[in-house]
C-alpha cells in the first residue's frame, strides 16, 4: 500500500518550547489511523507540521510519496492534503455553500465546475443534514452541523489524505457515532485519515492503526485492536471501569 | 430648502472620493492586517496621470483607463516590494510604518515628476450645472456619484460573486483556514492592493475636475477616508462607504457654520468614534460584514 503520509525524525516547536521530540509516523492509503495522548501531548502540532501550518525544526515530511518539507500549508492542498483543524474554523459569517465551495477553492479553474458539483453532492450525501441549508449563515449551525460542515469542506478538495483534529469535540453522544461513520467510510472512497481524539474509544473503534504521544514522543503504535487491549492504554485513554465495554467494542 | 440640497449633494460627491478610499482601507486591513496610509497616494496618482495624459492631448477616457492601471500597478509594487516581505514578520504598527513611508516616497516621487504646480481636468461633461429642486448641481457632481455607484456595484460582484471574491473574504474571517482550504494569503495581498489601488485612482480622476490635482493631495483625502473606514468599524466593507458617506455629508454641513476649520472636523470625529464606539457606529450586519 502507497504511503500517503510520512514523518521521519519530526522535531518542533514553537520559539523556545519544543512540542514534538523525533517523531515518526505514516498512515497508508486505505487507513484510519488514530493518534492518541493526553492535552498538550503534541497532537495538534504534529497535525499542524503535516498539514505545513508548521514548520518542523528537524526531519522530513512526506505526503503521498513527495518530499514537502517547508511546503506552505496552501501549497500541500494541492498535493491532496486536508486538515481540519481544530475547533472546526469553520467560515461563520459566510453560508454553507460558501463554505463548502472554498473547500474546492483549489480547483476551480482547473477543473469543470460540474465536477467540483458532484463532489459536493457526494459530501451532502455523506451528512444530509446540510442538505437544503446551502444559504444558511454557517455561524448559525449547532455544533454537530459546523463539524460536518467542517470535515465536508475538508473533503471539498478531494483529498487523498485528511488530518482531523478531535470531531467529537462538544458533540451530543448521537452526533459523535454520526461523524465516526462518515470517517470510517472515507478510506473506501479513497481518502485515507489521521484522526485526532480525545474519545480514544470512539477514535479506535473506527481506526485501523494507532499511535499513542506523551510528552511530544511517540511511546505506543500498532493496530487498533492491539492498543485497544493494551493495559496501560486502557488505564490512561480508556479509562479502567468501562474496561469490558470497551474490550467488547473493539472485538467488534 | 435648495440650500440644503446644495450641501447634500456636496457632502455626498466628497462623501463618494471618501468612501472609495475607506473601502481601500478595509479592504487591504481586512486582508492583510496593514493600515495603508499610502491609499490617499492612489487617489493622487490617478488624478496627476490623467491630468498629463490629457494635457500631453490623450482622450480623456483613454488617459482615465491609463491612470487606474498606474494607480493598481503602484497598488501591487507596494505589496510585493513593501508588505510581502514584511507580513507575518512585523507587527501592524511595523506594517504602518512601511505604509507612511511608501506614501512619503509617492508624494516625493510625484513632486519630482510634475513638480508643485497643480493641475486643471476639463469637465468630463462640460455645462452649466444642473438645476435639482432648486439647487445648482455640478456635472461632474452626477458623474463622481454615479461612478462611485457603478465601482461599489462591481466590488460587491467581486466579494460576494467570484472566487477570488470569496477567497479574499475568507483571509479576513479567518487566515489559517483561507490557507488550509488552498488560498494562498500573499496572492490575496496582492488582489487587495491592487484592487484598493486601482479604486482609489477611479476617486482621483472623476474628482479631478472640481479640484485642483497637485502632488499633496493624497494626504488629505487618505486621513479622511482613513477616518471614514473607522467611523465604519474598519471591518465592514459596507460601513466603510457608509462612514465615508457620513463624514462627506457632514464637512458639507459644517463648511457654511466654519469652512476654516472643515478639515478639523474629520478629525474630531475621529477622536470621538475612538472614544466612544471603538468598534464602528454601525450595529448589526454592518458591522460584522467584515468584507
Amino acid at each position: 500500500m502507497d504511503e500517503m503520509l510520512r514523518l521521519d525524525g519530526v522535531t518542533a516547536g514553537y520559539g523556545g518550547l519544543t512540542v514534538l521530540r523525533d517523531v515518526d509516523l505514516s498512515v497508508r492509503e486505505g487507513e484510519v489511523v488514530a493518534l492518541l495522548g493526553a492535552n498538550g501531548a503534541g497532537k495538534s502540532t504534529l497535525l499542524a507540521v503535516a498539514s505545513g501550518l508548521l514548520r518542523p525544526r528537524s526531519g522530513r515530511v512526506r505526503v503521498d510519496g513527495v518530499d514537502v518539507t517547508g511546503w506552505p500549508a496552501e501549497r500541500l492542498v494541492r498535493r491532496g492534503l486536508a486538515h481540519v483543524p481544530e475547533r472546526r474554523r469553520i467560515f461563520g459569517s459566510m453560508t454553507v455553500l460558501e463554505n463548502l465551495l472554498l473547500g474546492a477553492h483549489v480547483r476551480f479553474g482547473r477543473e469543470p465546475r460540474a465536477a467540483i458539483d458532484l463532489d459536493l453532492e457526494r459530501v451532502l450525501l455523506l451528512f444530509p443534514q446540510l442538505r437544503g441549508r446551502g444559504e444558511q449563515i454557517a455561524g448559525s449551525l449547532s455544533g454537530g452541523e459546523q463539524q460536518m460542515l467542517a470535515i465536508g469542506r475538508g473533503l471539498m478538495s478531494r483529498p487523498r489524505i485528511l488530518l482531523l483534529d478531535e470531531p467529537s469535540l462538544g458533540l451530543a453522544p448521537l452526533m459523535v457515532r454520526e461523524i465516526c461513520r462518515v470517517i470510517a467510510g472515507l478510506p473506501e472512497q479513497g481518502c485515507a485519515v489521521l484522526l485526532v481524539e480525545q474519545n480514544a474509544r470512539a477514535g479506535l473503534e473506527v481506526s485501523t492503526r494507532g499511535y499513542v504521544l506523551e510528552v511530544g514522543r511517540v511511546v505506543k503504535e500498532g493496530t487498533a485492536c492491539q492498543l485497544g487491549e493494551d493495559p496501560e492504554v486502557r488505564e490512561a485513554y480508556l479509562g479502567a471501569r468501562r474496561e469490558a465495554r470497551s474490550a467488547a467494542a473493539v472485538s467488534r | 430648502m435648495s440650500d440644503l440640497l446644495q450641501y447634500a449633494a456636496t457632502g455626498i460627491a466628497l462623501g463618494s472620493i471618501y468612501a472609495l478610499v475607506a473601502l481601500g482601507f478595509v479592504t487591504v486591513f481586512a486582508v492583510t492586517g496593514a493600515i495603508n496610509f499610502a491609499q490617499g497616494e492612489f487617489v493622487m496618482l490617478g488624478a496627476m496621470i490623467a491630468a498629463q495624459l490629457v494635457h500631453a492631448g490623450m482622450p480623456l477616457p483613454l488617459a482615465a483607463v491609463l491612470a487606474v492601471a498606474g494607480a493598481a500597478l503602484a497598488g501591487a509594487a507596494l505589496h510585493e516590494l513593501g508588505l510581502r516581505p514584511a507580513l507575518g514578520r512585523l507587527s501592524p504598527l511595523g506594517l504602518i510604518m512601511i505604509t507612511i513611508g511608501a506614501a512619503t516616497a509617492i508624494r516625493g516621487m510625484a513632486l519630482i515628476a510634475w513638480g508643485t504646480d497643480p493641475f486643471t481636468v476639463p469637465a468630463f461633461t462640460p455645462g452649466p450645472s444642473l438645476d435639482l429642486a432648486g439647487a445648482a448641481v455640478n456635472r461632474q457632481t452626477v458623474w463622481i456619484v454615479a461612478t462611485t455607484a457603478i465601482v461599489l456595484a462591481l466590488v460587491w460582484f467581486l466579494f460576494q460573486r467570484t472566487t477570488t471574491g470569496r477567497a479574499l473574504r475568507a483571509c479576513a474571517a479567518d487566515l489559517v483556514a483561507a490557507r488550509l482550504v488552498g488560498v494562498d494569503p500573499r496572492r490575496m495581498g496582492l488582489v487587495s492592493l491592487t484592487l484598493s489601488g486601482a479604486v482609489g485612482a477611479i476617486g482621483g480622476v472623476v474628482l479631478a475636475p472640481i479640484t485642483f490635482a497637485s502632488y499633496d493631495m493624497g494626504l488629505m483625502l487618505g486621513l479622511k477616508g482613513f477616518v471614514g473606514a473607522v467611523i465604519g468599524g474598519l471591518a465592514s466593507a459596507p460601513g466603510a462607504v457608509a462612514g465615508g458617506l457620513l463624514l462627506g455629508l457632514l464637512e458639507a454641513f459644517a463648511t457654511p457654520i466654519s469652512s476654516g476649520y472643515k478639515d478639523a472636523l474629520a478629525f474630531v470625529v475621529l477622536i470621538a468614534v475612538m472614544l466612544l464606539r471603538p468598534g464602528g457606529i454601525f450595529r448589526g450586519s454592518f458591522a460584522r460584514g467584515r468584507i
